[in-house]
């Protein structure tokens, strides 16, 4: 693994922006989408010390599933709201399909990988891996930026696909959902409704605040019609304390991600799978706050709360650095420990892999990079590639 | 090669699939089945069979064919077949009469998100002097004894076991329904600015 210094396309933006991938640069102008380098790997870091590693996490985190619902004190540790305990239950002995989730690793080219976190319910960053950094290559190996045939661990489009073909929607219309006011989130639920429609789906989008209920608590899309099934860009925690939360249990079924994806999308995941595989080669060792193990982690190690997003109140805590603590609105719920591994270090930038799975199959990586500890969501995207 | 061979984007706004009306026959591949008994000896899990009467029995509940008059119920179903329901939908508890469920209905696909649903026996005995013919939703019991059931949207199905295909709508109510209230999600978001990771 290496960082290598290119000259971006002088018209990447206009490309970025003709294939609606409109979030390329943030709002006080620094660049989101970066070109002036990419990572270039080898195949055999790509499959050996990324791919199979990250079809072994979540297997991991299947198991983990089974292994909280066998443990109600787990579920309340997460904070899961016990209204939703049987309709999460039944959901996965149900085994409702998941579409993606993304783990967040620490690499720097020497296996093994470190899980840093899973994003289960609510990954962004999809279109910029799946599509543009793919578009990149294209345009890359064309005019001599990269080697002619140099590759890239992304089959993402064509997963997603596949994956919604074997949804079982069939004639039933997928309705679409995310939050008003986020052009990444939107952008994002437009792309997986292009997947959805490219697979045959009859789809349709309404924002999250559209919503209606009707008097037996089904949901409603604006033309009164009952939603079948919903994709939902939006954190089921979030869904559940809000005042339509408690219809969740009865319209859980209909519902992508699936609702066991609470489950896995908390960062007390961490720490119960460090009790589930401890000293396990691909986890860093994590514990609940309120552990009394977690002060074996020492004067140094990360806090993070149960329910953060973005890095979000991530804190990394030792005596010989300066704090260095995200600021936002997260924590309420609790917090985990984990063990402190630093970002690994090119030359002062600090990526984190995010490798992607896919209906259960690992199928690409999106990089970002920070000039700082904590990955926040004002990293760059670095595109990626194979040579050997 | 780890990449996608090829990637196409429809792009925005591909109003083509909108309403998607081609498809005329919008069914749905399903069984019916009058007790869980019957269900079971179908050949199905008899655990898959008692979540299905309970989830049928819910819907019951909710969605059952309600008459303000019991006699207008029961020219509907037959002498005997209709009670009041405790706390009915649209009126005050007890005030309204509904058919007893008479069996159940369950999609055969794995994972289609339906809910079992109710059925309802129509009156067909010529004898009985409340019945008018099953009127409820156009259909006739005719000469079949009994074996002809309705879903709580007026569709015909035969129980017994056997696939049957029955429109989507049984499962999902008729088109249009009424809407309480929006707004109830989407507050987390609007006071923390999105919520992605």
């Amino acid at each position: 693994m290496h960082r290598l210094n290119l000259a971006p396309r002088a018209n990447w933006r206009a490309e970025a922006e003709r294939v609606g991938f409109t979030f390329h640069t943030s709002e006080d102008g620094k660049p989101y989408w970066d070109e002036s380098a990419c990572y270039a790997f080898t195949l055999r870091e790509i499959e050996e010390d990324i791919e199979a590693p990250t079809a072994q996490l979540l297997d991991m985190c299947y198991q983990a599933v089974d292994y909280v619902l066998a443990r109600e004190t787990l579920l309340a540790r997460l904070r899961i709201p016990r209204f939703l305990w049987e309709t999460i239950a039944e959901s996965w002995r149900r085994r409702d399909r998941d579409l993606y989730g993304r783990f967040d690793l620490c690499y720097g080219g020497t296996a093994p990988v470190k899980l840093y976190e899973f994003n289960a319910d609510t990954p962004t960053g999809l279109f910029e891996a799946a599509v543009f950094q793919w578009l990149w290559l294209e345009a890359s190996r064309a005019s001599g930026t990269v080697a002619a045939n140099a590759d890239q661990f992304n089959s993402l489009h064509e997963r997603l696909i596949d994956a919604w073909r074997r949804f079982g929607i069939g004639r039933d219309t997928l309705h679409f959902t995310c939050a008003r006011g986020s052009e990444e989130d939107r952008v994002t639920v437009d792309y997986l409704r292009d997947c959805a429609e490219q697979a045959g789906i009859a789809a349709k989008f309404l924002f999250v605040d559209e919503i209606g209920i009707t008097a037996d608590d089904r949901f409603t899309d604006l033309e009164d019609l009952v939603i079948i099934r919903l994709f939902k860009l939006y954190p089921w925690e979030w869904l559940a304390a809000e005042s339509f939360g408690h219809a969740l249990a009865r319209d859980a079924a209909r519902i992508i991600e699936p609702i066991w994806k609470m489950i896995l999308s908390n960062k007390g995941l961490l720490a119960v799978l460090w009790e589930m595989f401890p000293n396990h080669p691909l986890l860093l060792p994590a514990y609940f706050e309120d552990d009394p193990k977690a002060a074996s982690l020492g004067e140094r190690y990360v806090r993070k709360p149960l329910l953060g997003r973005e890095g979000a109140n991530i804190e990394i805590v030792g005596a010989g650095t300066a704090a260095t603590r995200e600021p936002g609105p997260y924590g309420e719920e609790g917090y985990v420990r984990q063990a402190l591994a630093p970002l690994p270090d090119f030359a002062g930038n600090r990526p984190v892999l995010g490798s992607w799975v896919i209906a259960g199959q690992a199928g690409g990586m999106g990089i970002r990079e920070e000039r700082a500890d904590v990955t926040s969501n004002t990293a760059r995207f670095l595109p990626h590639i194979i040579v050997d | 090669m780890k990449r996608s061979t090829a990637i196409t984007l429809l792009g925005a706004g591909v109003a083509a699939w909108a309403g998607f009306t081609y498809f005329s026959d919008d069914s749905v591949s399903a069984a019916a089945y009058e007790d869980v008994q019957q269900c079971a000896a179908d050949g199905r899990p008899r655990e898959a069979c008692e979540r299905a009467f309970a989830q049928a029995n819910e819907e019951h509940q909710k969605s059952a064919p309600h008459y303000a008059r019991r006699e207008d119920c029961e020219a509907e179903f037959g002498s005997g077949a209709c009670n009041t329901l405790p706390g009915a939908p649209g009126g005050s508890a007890g005030s309204f009469f509904v058919p007893a469920m008479a069996g159940f209905l369950l999609a055969n696909a794995l994972n289609s998100g339906y809910a079992a649903q109710p059925l309802y026996r129509p009156c067909s005995d010529a004898n009985d002097p409340r019945c008018r013919g099953s009127s409820f939703s156009g259909g006739t019991a005719g000469g079949s004894g009994g074996r002809w059931f309705f879903t709580s949207t007026g569709e015909r199905v035969a129980t017994g076991g056997g696939t049957t295909t029955v429109g989507r709508s049984a499962f999902t109510g008729h088109g249009s329904v009424a809407t309480l209230s929006r707004g109830g999600f989407g507050a987390r978001a609007a006071s923390m600015g999105g919520g992605r990771s």
